[in-house]
């Protein structure tokens, strides 16, 4: 059938558009910075050719890591986002829909609150707070630690109640609200040092990315992507509903709560060694949806695309916005996304789950 | 053929129904009647393996369904529910998700084929690149009705399938399917309120009242006091040439 085929035909364009944006913004956003480097430095640093070495090392050290970790945050967030808005047939849903992020942010506080103190005064500070690498490592680990705790818990009680979609996003609203208590708790209880580190923590940042943190959040965002991508005809199957989907062959509670189970493993990584880095999850995939329709064979594939370029954007923009100043991302998200996410909504396009 | 034996279903402790036994021959379309809540819907889902039933058997040509994977159930019973989710997926896409118990991930030349010669059927052709949440009730029906037909299986369970249907599209949706039944052997069961296209449209009767199997009755042995017995209510039942109808006192 000729126009159903060109129809297909016209989303692979859309799709391969947005990929070949994705190296343009890279290159744009390795030039971008306080640091002055021209785009023929990036390039000769790039190849190898000899460059002023302190600029080689901001780029191999500071500009390429932190827009590697923004290609993965962006790509895992939307796309988990997308999957997520599936399987639980909500639209409002993102990764931090669960209550995930909460878990991860209040780890961080704790680790901040208990060892805080003690490991800044053994350790080199390098910023005015006190903030230094073992500092840091330990921040990430507790909330990383708390995010899997939270998660484990969550998943259990969803599959207890049989992952049902609106008991499962109550559940995370209530997670979400404990956790947040339990913040205020630690807050009202901190002195300023720890009080200035905690909220610090709390602003989603990838220029806390190194390269040894990049390999897990780079296997673990693959690892989900193919998970997601593989279910995208149950996805179209779910959004006819939960028996038009088992009646075509979709197993939907293993569906739902795997698709759940990577959703939050991204959320726990990607929040824990970057911070809460919001709305990129809730906005990218709604974006999809509008430009490409709601084929989730395209919609999956090419939220991670324009959830890579979108939070690349937002991440080189942080660096030129003030001049001589590196803003968190997470600023940035917010900011670009709402207004984003209100024109989309009062706008042409219906995007519905 | 489907053979369901001693079927019994409770939610919790509540139960729907208990000791149903029937069986659909290849090629005859059964409807299952009765007051609202008797559990026909249930029964449904119960027979499509989307609800476990607590106990009792259901063979389709002698083989048990119960420990078939989602995807060989879907091959063999189709399962059209009340209602359809309203999304912006297109038709066609709708349709081809029909074709899914067959394919992994990519899509056949055939699989097109067959859901572009369904979609002719129906007359649902220019409507192909139309989203769901476009159509009408009746347009939406009609395409659930194609997606479970392009699914090629042995069993087709519908849920009220022509409740939003005008006069004439129920016509011509009913006599297609009759036709699809008669040639592919298929049997049907689908739930239905109205009385009178039970009578005109399947070849068996089953009604249900106080959780068993009250009457299973065929269009011509059918009786006014069946009907009176399970809805409560006085009725008259007319002959005419071809068809017989009953007209509720």
């Amino acid at each position: 059938m000729r126009e159903y085929k060109n129809y297909i035909r016209r989303k692979v364009i859309i799709l391969s558009a947005a990929v070949l944006l994705l190296p343009l913004v890279l290159f744009y956003s390795l030039t971008a910075g306080p640091a002055d480097i021209s785009c023929s430095e990036v390039i000769r640093i790039l190849l190898g050719f000899d460059a002023p070495e302190n600029k080689g090392r901001i780029i191999f050290y500071a500009r390429l890591p932190q827009a590697i970790a923004a290609i993965l945050a962006g790509a895992g967030l939307s796309v988990a986002g997308a999957s997520v808005q599936s399987v639980l047939r909500n639209p409002l849903c993102s990764p931090f829909t669960l209550g995930i992020s909460g878990a991860a942010a209040f780890g961080a506080a704790l680790t901040v609150f208990f060892a805080g103190t003690s490991i800044s005064a053994v350790q080199q500070p390098l910023g005015g707070l006190g903030i230094n690498f073992g500092f840091q490592l330990s921040v990430t680990a507790g909330a990383f630690l708390s995010s899997i705790a939270a998660t484990v818990f969550i998943l259990a009680l969803a599959v207890r109640c049989q992952s049902k979609p609106e008991t499962v996003i109550l559940m995370g609203v209530a997670l979400g609200a404990f956790y947040g208590a339990c913040i205020m708790l630690l807050q009202y209880f901190a002195d300023e040092r720890q009080l200035a580190a905690i909220v610090y923590w709390s602003f989603g940042d990838t220029q806390r990315a190194t390269w040894s943190s990049l390999l897990p959040i780079a296997v673990l965002v693959a690892v989900s992507c193919l998970y997601f991508i593989s279910q995208c005809w149950n996805y179209n199957a779910l959004a006819l509903g939960e028996e038009a989907a088992a009646s075509v062959g979709t197993p939907t509670q293993r569906v739902r709560l795997l698709t759940m189970i990577f959703a939050s493993l991204i959320t726990a990584v990607l929040t824990a060694s970057l911070g809460v880095i919001g709305f990129i999850g809730l906005v990218v995939p709604h974006l999809a949806r509008l430009i490409i329709g709601c084929d989730y064979r395209f919609v999956i594939p090419f939220s991670l695309v324009v959830g890579a370029v979108f939070l690349l954007a937002a991440d080189t923009f942080s660096r030129v916005i003030l001049p001589g100043r590196l803003m968190p991302v997470s600023i940035i998200t917010a900011f670009l996304g709402a207004p984003v996410f209100l024109l989309m909504l009062t706008g042409k396009g219906r995007t519905d789950a | 053929m489907l053979e369901v034996e001693n079927l019994s279903f409770q939610f919790g402790k509540e139960p729907v129904f208990s000791d149903i036994s029937f069986e659909i021959p290849a090629g005859t379309i059964a409807a299952v009647l009765g007051p609202n809540g008797a559990g026909k819907t249930t029964l449904l889902r119960c027979i499509n393996s989307i609800l476990k039933p607590k106990s009792g058997k259901v063979r389709l040509n002698g083989a048990s369904t119960v420990h078939l994977s989602p995807a060989e159930t879907a091959r063999r019973i189709s399962y059209m529910p009340q209602r359809c989710g309203m999304t912006g997926m297109t038709v066609f896409d709708s349709v081809l998700l029909g074709r899914k118990p067959y394919f992994t991930a990519i899509v056949s030349a055939e699989d097109l084929r067959i859901v572009e010669e369904m979609l002719d059927q129906l007359s649902l052709r220019d409507k192909a690149l139309r989203r769901l949440d476009c159509l009408s009730g009746g347009e939406l029906q009609k395409v659930s009705l194609a997606r479970i037909l392009v699914q090629s299986s042995q069993l087709l369970l519908l849920d009220e399938p022509a409740s939003s249907l005008d006069l004439k599209n129920k016509l011509e949706i009913f006599s297609l399917l009759k036709d699809f039944v008669h040639q592919r052997q298929l049997s049907v069961l689908m739930s239905i309120h109205d009385l009178n296209d039970a009578l005109r449209f399947c070849d068996r009767l089953l009604f249900l009242k106080n959780k068993k199997l009250a009457a299973n009755k065929t269009p011509e042995t059918l009786t006014a006091d069946v009907v009176e017995t399970v809805y409560g209510i006085p009725v008259e039942l007319h002959n005419t040439e071809k068809y017989r109808f009953i007209v509720p006192m």
